[in-house]
Formats: C-alpha cells, structure tokens, sequence
C-alpha cells in the first residue's frame, strides 16, 4: 500500500522504446546495448535486479515498510525503526547503509579540518588544538605518514587539554603501528550496547572549545569526527547481529566500496542476495564482489577479470574511451540506453507497464553512475568521477534514485577539492535523517567561511 | 490560457524544424546588458560567460583555479603583485589579438570610479593598478596588500581596449548590445533574444555551431516545448513541473548550485512603515506556508520541499544563517494585532489606521519572479489585505527592477518582492548598509540603521572566521527584528537539458564555464 502510494507520486508514464530482445530458442542473443561497437551481453543484464522483480510476487517482499524506508525513501533510520528490533537481511542491510553514511561522514568532516587548518588555507591565529583535528583526518585518509607527523604536538598539549580524551585513541592507535582499527573505546562517546533495530545518536555533542591565537583569544568550537567512526563500528555490529556469522562475507563485500582509505581491503567475494541489491547500486549478484576487488587489492586488475560475470564491470569495459579510460560521455550515453533497455524489458516481462519500472530504471543509472565514478577515480581520471558523481546526484538527493552515503561521500570528494556549496546543502538535508552529521556541518561551516573569505571576487549578490 | 498555451507550443515546434544545428534555451528573462563591467543578473552572468573569458576561473568539476587566458604567472613581492603572460594565439572575436593591454585596461576601467559597475567593487578593494609587458605578451598587477591566492583576485571578465575610447564607459552604447569576447561564442542581443555564435579561437573550441537565449515565458510553455523538442535546455525549471521532466525519457534534470533566496524589501521609511511593530504585524500577516503551497506548488507534507523557509538573509545551508532564529511559517492574526495596536494603529471595518490614515500598501514584483512562483504578487497581497492592510499590487519590469528598485529609485513602493542570488561567497553587506562612502549600493529602500551599519563594518574587519560568522549570526538577528526585509524562502534552481545535449556541464553561480564540451548529437 505504502509503495503503491509511492509510486502514483512518481513520474507521467510515457510510451516505452522497443529494444531487439532475443527469444529463446531463435538465433544468437543479441547484446542489449552496444557503446562503439562493444556489447553488454543479456546475460548479465538479465540477471540485474530490476528484471528479478518484476512479477507482483517478486516484487512483493520488498513491498514491505522495511524495503519501503530503505530503497524508496532511502532512509536508514526509518527502516531500521520498522524492524522492531527483528534481525533480518533487511535491517542488516539498513545498518550497513547506516554504517557507510557514518563513514563517509567522518571522512568528510576529517577532510574539512584538514584542509582548514593546513596550508595553504590554515592562518597563524588557529588554534594550537588543531593538531588533534588534523592528526584525526589525517588517519580517516589513511595517510598515517601525514598524521604521525602531528603526534608529538598532540602529545604537548598535555594531558588536561581539551582535546586529550579524543586524541588518547588515536595516539595509542599510531604508536601501535597504525593497524586499524584503532581502539575507540577509551573515547569520550561512549557507544551503546549493539542492539539490532537501533539508531543510536550522541547524547551529549562531541565538541570541545578551544582557543584561537588571535588579539582577543576568540573561542571556537569544534566537534570530533571520531564518534562518526564509532557510530559506523556501531553499525558494522549491528549488521553482523542482524545478519548473521554466515553473511559475514557479504556484509563485507557490501560495505566494502565504502570503506575509509585507512582500512584493509576485504578479501570476501561473496555473490550478493537479492536483500542486498534490490532498490541499490549493486545491480548484479557479482557486482558487489567487483567493486569490492577493485577498490581493494586486486585494484584496476579486476575489471578485467570481472567483465564477463560483473555487469558492473561489463559496463566499464563498454565504456572505456580512446586512453582505456572510462568515458564520462559513453557512460551517460551508455546509461540512457540502459534506461530505456530496463523499461522495455520489465513491460515486456509483466506484460504491460507499471509505476515501478520507471523508478527501478532510474534507480539502476544511478548505480552505474555511483559505482562508475569510484573507478573512474581509482583510473585516476578524477574530473571523470566528478562528473559522474555529479550525475548520479542530478537522478534524484531525495528519493529512491538517491544514496545518502553516496551523496555523503560527494560531500567528502568535494572538501578534498575545497569545495563547499554542494556538500552544505547535502549535509543540511541529511542531518534531518541522521543528527549526528552535524559533526560534518561543523567542519564544513568552517571550511566554506575561510574560502569564502579569501575568495576575494564573485561576492556581488545577483538578480 | 489553455489555448494560448497549446498555440505556444505549436510555435515552439514550428519554430524547431527550421532550426540549424544548435540550441534554443529559455532563460529567467534576457540579460541587461552584455557588457561584463555592468553585470547585474543572474542571466547577465550566465550570458557573459559565453561570450567572455575571465582571467582565472573555478573548474566546474574539480575546483581547480585554472585560466585560459594565462599560460604562465608570477607571484611577486609575497603576493603583493602577480605577473602573468598571456597565452598566444589569443583572438577577440573581431580578429584583433589579445594582449596585456587589455587586461591593464579592464583593470583601470574597473578602479575608475565613474563607472557605476557593482561588479567592480570587490577588485577596487583589492585591486592598485596594471602595467602591461608588451614585449613578453604579460602584465603586472599589484595589489593593494599582500594576497595569499592573488590569482582569486584577478578572475575577472577582460574588456577588449580597442573597443573604448577612454576607461570610463557608458552603459548604453553599442557594446552593451553586441560585445566583443574572446569567449567560446560572439553574441547580438535583440529585444525578444540573444543570438549565439560559435568563434574558434586558439584557446576554444567550441563544439556547438549557434545558440539562442530566448526569453522564459509561462513555465509550463517552457518545459512543454523543451519536451517536444522545440528548444533544447530550460535554465530554471519551476518545482511543480520538475516531476514531469525527470519522467521524460528526452530529457534530464541538472543540478546548478546557486544559493538564492527570496524576500520583500519594507520601505522603512514611509508612512506607517516605519514603525517596527507595523513591519513585524506584516511579517506576522503573511502565511509562507500558504504562500508557497499556492504558488510553488510544494506540497506541505513533503519533509525535504525545493523551497525551504528563511528566517535571514541567508540560505538555511550556509554557515552564516543564524539557527537560533526561529522561521515564521505561519500567520499570526492575534499577535499581529497586538504589534499593530502597540504602534498606536486602530481597526475599523476590518482596516488598519495608523496616525488617522488608513494604511495603504503598494506592493510590487519583480515580474519574471512569477515564472517561479506563480501569482506570488497577488497571493501575498490578499494575505496582507486579510490582515487588515489595504494594498495595490503592482509588476515591475525587469529592466526597471534592474536599473532603478537596486539603485534605491522606487521610494514609491512600500513593498517590494524579490530574490538574490549568491555563489560561494555570500557578501550581503551591500544589500543592508547606509548608501554613505559606496557602501550600500543594493539597498533597495536606502535602510539605514546604525547598529546594523556597526555589524557589517565588523564583518569587514573581522580577522578571524569565528568574527566574521558572529557578525553575519548578529545581522541575521538583528534584520530578523528590525525587518527591512520580510524574508521568504530559500529556491534551488533546477536546469533542464535534452539528452542530446552532451556533456553539458553546469559550473556552480557562471552556469556556462565548460562550454567548450557541450556537444549536440546530431
């Protein structure tokens, strides 16, 4: 009922490309879409999860509140609340999305101090408790070589520094060779007990105020990261509880895409259920798998190895330009067809069109652009993901279309370039979902300040 | 209306097939001028980015200072001055090459005070003077202080010297019509359009041949023809036909980052408006929520609307925007009769009467406004005429709102409803400081208020962020009170572009900066 409702808010129907489908039985299958020549073979999109819903009974699981909140809404906690505290593939999957948000937070905030406080943007007057900041977002990045270089300043802060509480994981974290995870439990926040079916949320802000070293000593507040990282560790548990030791693998392949510069690659390669494709970004059962080998170990390498049994990873392939590299172009043109390919193949399959096929194609781009953007970063091609990442944003920042870790690592991706505007806008929404990203806003309010301020031209308001 | 509609529509298409290879948009309205030195819209930026090139500009994508102008720079002095050679090659659209000259001539034309450019006010702050290098195709500029990223401070639109006779430059003449770039495209600017073309240069090459800039009529015309193929892009779409567009196979919504918000300017210094319990009784008057209900078409139960309430003059994202000030969602009649009867005002009939007259509003609109919110103009007159307070409405053009309700010369209107729009940076001293020493120069009612004149002097001097941020958090409350504006909402912007529009990336506040990569698929 909830979804029905849902969907007859969604777009006007308009009328359904016929694509060449091939019939069993006849001759050769023909590729579903071809970009230069290169074919996405049907057997690979076939077993894409917006065709393995497409009968009502199919579909009819993920009718459920859970599902509802979770793919249609994108709203973690939401579903997570629906769940009443029953382990379920479902719930896992909400916590994990909830521990990929959180991550991407901390990520996000880390960055944001980083490029506050250091050159060329850092000023003289701030202050000497930025070490601590830096010496945190320097360890979320995973450049432990950078942060080590803030350890003995932390240490001089002394141990009734205000920041002490928070910078003694992360000092015992370094000094014990950097082999995460570091151990949070000594942290100021303390983290509930692991309960599936809860949202926990700090009780008492993790902020410390701090001096600046300027004429008048002018205080300034600022908040930890580190208690986005305990949240997403919270979040990883709940997910194991919910989901169960025998899907270890592929919780871990399922979060592995997200996952801090500063954590081990997985080696898992478990083929993703349908729970934890459908209404996502993995569109295959091998997608997860492939995402999580190449942005883990086996790096590009695995887009080769994947391409006939990744779809993901067949896209890639078909949308490689002259230098080997994705194409932002191909990709966009790739994902119209595909859109018009997943529409044609669900009203043909159901027999007729529903309010569903629409959003599921949408839904479906969106992942090829998401997913899509990460290699094109690890190619090294970083305007390409840019654009990419830009795109699956313009498919939708609140709806079904929409990823909040993805819109969160956005915000992330863009702090590391110094820019602010879009990730404030995204973090102003998604604090609505989950308070504790005020944390973000924090260090993004600063950032966007001191860049505004030294902008120096193109302040003049418009008409 | 519907009729009309459907024959727009049919002219939209008609006018499609004879089309050539390019694009045809919609725009908010034409610009004012194409002259850079007197940027005044939104569409004035968006335009001059086609057909000029800035000396450093923001990659849309990374954010990477870049320019295409300038193959080399210098930072001298510790940042006191910057040299930078000119890339060579470099043509303006009329054949002429480019040189340091010109850029030493944009910059003296932006230090002479004669012009009334807004747009030069920020590099006379900064900016000390120009010597061009003619011999090494470069030019030194110097600074009036030491600048960290003096490159930030040189991103300006460059002139082209030949086209002037002196520094001081009018606003009227014929450049203000058909400028001379050295952008991607040279532009005519007619009275119903702005014609586009395509100039290959050493450092562009553009990949679509014409463009056409139409001016945005009746929204739903607007998104009607883009869907058939009559135009191909749409600049802002209006939130209640956003749902249509995303379902079009054609046709893709794009994200432009622009921090605009809308407000009505109060004329605090007539009649009974300049008592602050009348302007905080009309503050209290208004029902936003029923505001935008009726004239964006927000649905009011949707928990993350396009329109997002205001409670000051900043967007509720920025850093600035001051949480603690609560946002007036809905009317309050009670309360505002209270204020009203405290400032003295008695109710007969079911009007208001301050010091023996009745009080009489004249209310105007910024008219192309009302292709984003349909009837706004009407829709808040009636709410002020519920509660009491008797009002013509009337829409301004946009080349009177343009040229005389930001220059201070509509002292006739009591109200006034309009938007601004900002980029990364959200400077809004302009809008609310004393029009004294060139300050105040968009301060539609002259308000003048001395705390406030206090609070923006602190932002300017603040030296540190957390001073700069209190300050703006003290004016956000303090204007919230005093109310020179009654503040509206928050309006994201959303383009709409047919598919076979490729690569067709939108830079945040320029719009068309990567330009060069649009392609058509033909």
């Amino acid at each position: 009922m909830m979804l029905e409702r849902l969907m007859t808010r969604g777009p006007v129907w308009v009328s359904l490309a016929v694509l060449g489908v091939a019939c069993t039985g006849g001759p050769p299958p023909k590729p579903v879409v071809t970009v230069d020549g290169l074919p996405i073979a049907r057997a690979l999109f076939a077993a894409t999860w917006p065709l393995d819903v497409v009968s009502d009974e199919a579909r009819g699981p993920f009718e459920e509140p859970i599902y509802v909140e979770l793919t249609f809404r994108r709203d973690a906690r939401s579903a997570i609340s629906k769940s009443g505290g029953e382990s379920s593939l479902a719930v896992a999957r909400a916590h994990a999305d909830a521990a990929a948000l959180y991550r991407q937070g901390a990520l996000a905030a880390g960055t944001a101090y980083v490029q506050y406080f250091d050159a060329p943007l850092g000023q003289d007057y701030d202050p000497a408790e930025k070490v601590h900041l830096m010496m945190v977002g320097q360890s979320l990045r995973g450049d432990n070589k950078a942060a080590a270089t803030h350890i003995s300043a932390v240490q001089a802060l002394g141990p009734d520094a205000v920041t002490a509480g928070w910078s003694a994981p992360w000092l015992a974290y370094h000094q014990a060779g950097s082999a995460w995870p570091p151990d949070l439990t000594g942290s100021p926040f303390k983290a509930p007990p692991v309960a599936v079916g809860q949202w926990p949320e700090y009780a008492d802000r993790p902020s410390f105020t701090v001096k600046q070293r300027d004429e008048t000593a002018s205080e300034l507040r600022l908040d930890d990261p580190t208690v986005l990282l305990q949240l997403a560790q919270w979040h990883d548990a709940a997910a194991l509880k919910a989901a169960g030791p025998d899907n270890a693998d592929v919780l871990a392949v399922y979060g592995a895409r997200y996952r801090l510069p500063a954590e081990p690659a997985t080696s898992a390669s478990a083929d993703l259920p349908l729970e934890f494709r459908f209404g996502g970004d993995y569109l295959h059962p091998a997608d997860g798998a492939f995402m999580a080998a190449v942005t883990g170990t086996a790096g590009l390498g695995a887009i080769d190895s994947y391409k006939d049994k990744s779809f993901l990873a067949a896209v890639v392939v078909a949308c490689r330009g002259g230098d080997g590299k994705i194409s932002s172009e191909k990709v966009v043109d790739l994902a119209n067809d595909l859109r018009k390919a997943w529409k044609s193949e669900q009203a043909e399959k159901y027999g007729n069109e529903h309010a569903s096929h629409s959003i599921f194609a949408d839904v479906a781009v969106a992942g090829v652009y998401r997913n899509l953007a990460m290699v094109a970063e690890l190619e090294g091609n970083r305007e390409t993901s840019g654009e990419l990442r830009i795109a699956a944003k313009d498919m939708g920042e609140l709806d079904a279309a929409a990823a909040p870790e993805g819109l969160v690592s956005l915000v992330a991706w863009d702090a590391e370039n110094q820019y602010t505007m879009r990730g404030l806008e995204i973090i102003h929404q998604q604090v609505r979902r989950a308070p504790s990203l005020e944390v973000v806003r924090t260090a993004l309010d600063l950032l966007a300040i001191r860049i505004g301020r030294s902008a120096g031209s193109g302040g003049t308001p418009g008409l | 209306m519907g009729r009309l509609r459907h024959l727009l529509i049919g002219a939209g298409l008609v006018g499609s097939v004879f089309l050539t290879a390019g694009i045809d948009y919609f725009e908010e309205q034409l610009p004012s001028t194409m002259n850079p030195l007197y940027t005044r819209t939104m569409v004035d930026r968006r335009s001059h980015e086609l057909v000029f090139d800035r000396l450093f500009y923001r990659s849309a994508i990374t954010n990477e200072l870049r320019s295409r102008l300038v193959d080399r720079f210098q930072i001298l002095e510790g940042g006191k001055k910057i040299k930078i050679t000119l890339k060579p090659g470099v043509k303006w659209h009329d054949g002429k090459a480019l040189g340091p000259a010109d850029v030493c001539f944009t910059i003296d034309a932006m230090l002479n005070t004669k012009n009334p450019s807004n747009e030069s006010k920020d590099y006379r702050d900064s900016l000390a003077g120009c010597e061009a290098l003619p011999k090494e195709n470069a030019a030194v500029v110097a600074f009036k202080k030491i600048y960290h990223n003096p490159r930030e401070r040189i991103a300006f639109h460059v002139l082209p010297k030949h086209k002037f006779d002196s520094t001081t430059i009018s606003q009227e003449d014929d450049f203000a019509l058909r400028p001379v770039g050295t952008g991607p495209m040279k532009a005519s600017k007619g009275r119903r359009e702005v014609s586009f073309t395509a100039v290959p240069n050493a450092h562009h090459q553009p990949n679509i041949d014409r463009a056409q800039l139409k001016e945005g009529g009746d929204p739903f015309v607007q998104v009607r023809t883009l869907i058939n193929g009559g135009v191909q892009g749409v600049v802002s779409v209006a939130p209640p036909l956003r749902p249509e567009v995303a379902a079009s196979d054609d046709v893709a919504l794009k994200s432009y980052d622009l921090r605009s918000w809308w407000f009505i300017a109060v004329n605090t210094s007539n009649g009974a408006l300049k008592k602050k319990e009348v302007r905080q009784a009309l503050n209290l008057s208004l029902d936003r929520a029923e505001l935008r209900e009726l004239t964006i078409g927000v649905d009011k139960d949707d928990p993350n609307p396009p329109c997002e309430f205001i409670s000051g003059p900043f967007v509720q994202s920025s850093p600035y925007y001051n949480r603690q000030i609560r946002v007036t969602e809905r009317s309050d009649r009670a309360k505002a009769a209270s204020l009203m009867q405290a400032a003295g005002a008695t109710k007969a009939a079911g009007r208001w009467t301050v010091d023996g007259a009745p009080v009489n509003l004249r209310l105007g609109m910024n008219a192309p406004l009302n292709g984003e919110a349909r009837d706004l103009l009407n829709q808040v007159g009636n709410q002020l005429q519920a509660g009491g307070f008797d009002r013509q409405v009337y829409r301004v053009t946009a080349d009177d709102w343009n040229r005389k309700v930001v220059s201070g010369q509509m002292k006739e209107f009591d109200l006034l409803i309009g938007k601004w729009s900002f980029g990364l940076v959200e400077y809004v001293n302009p809008l609310f400081h004393s029009r004294t020493g060139g300050k105040g120069a968009m301060n539609i009612f002259n308000y003048s208020n001395p705390k406030v004149d206090n609070i923006l002097a602190r932002f300017d001097a603040a030296r540190t962020d957390t001073e700069a941020r209190d300050a703006y958090h003290d004016l956000h409350s303090t204007v919230a009170d005093d109310l020179p504006y009654l503040f509206l909402w928050k309006l994201d912007t959303k383009s709409a572009w047919r598919n076979e529009i490729r690569n067709n990336i939108i830079a945040p506040y320029y719009y068309f900066t990567e330009f060069d990569g649009w392609t058509q698929e033909r």
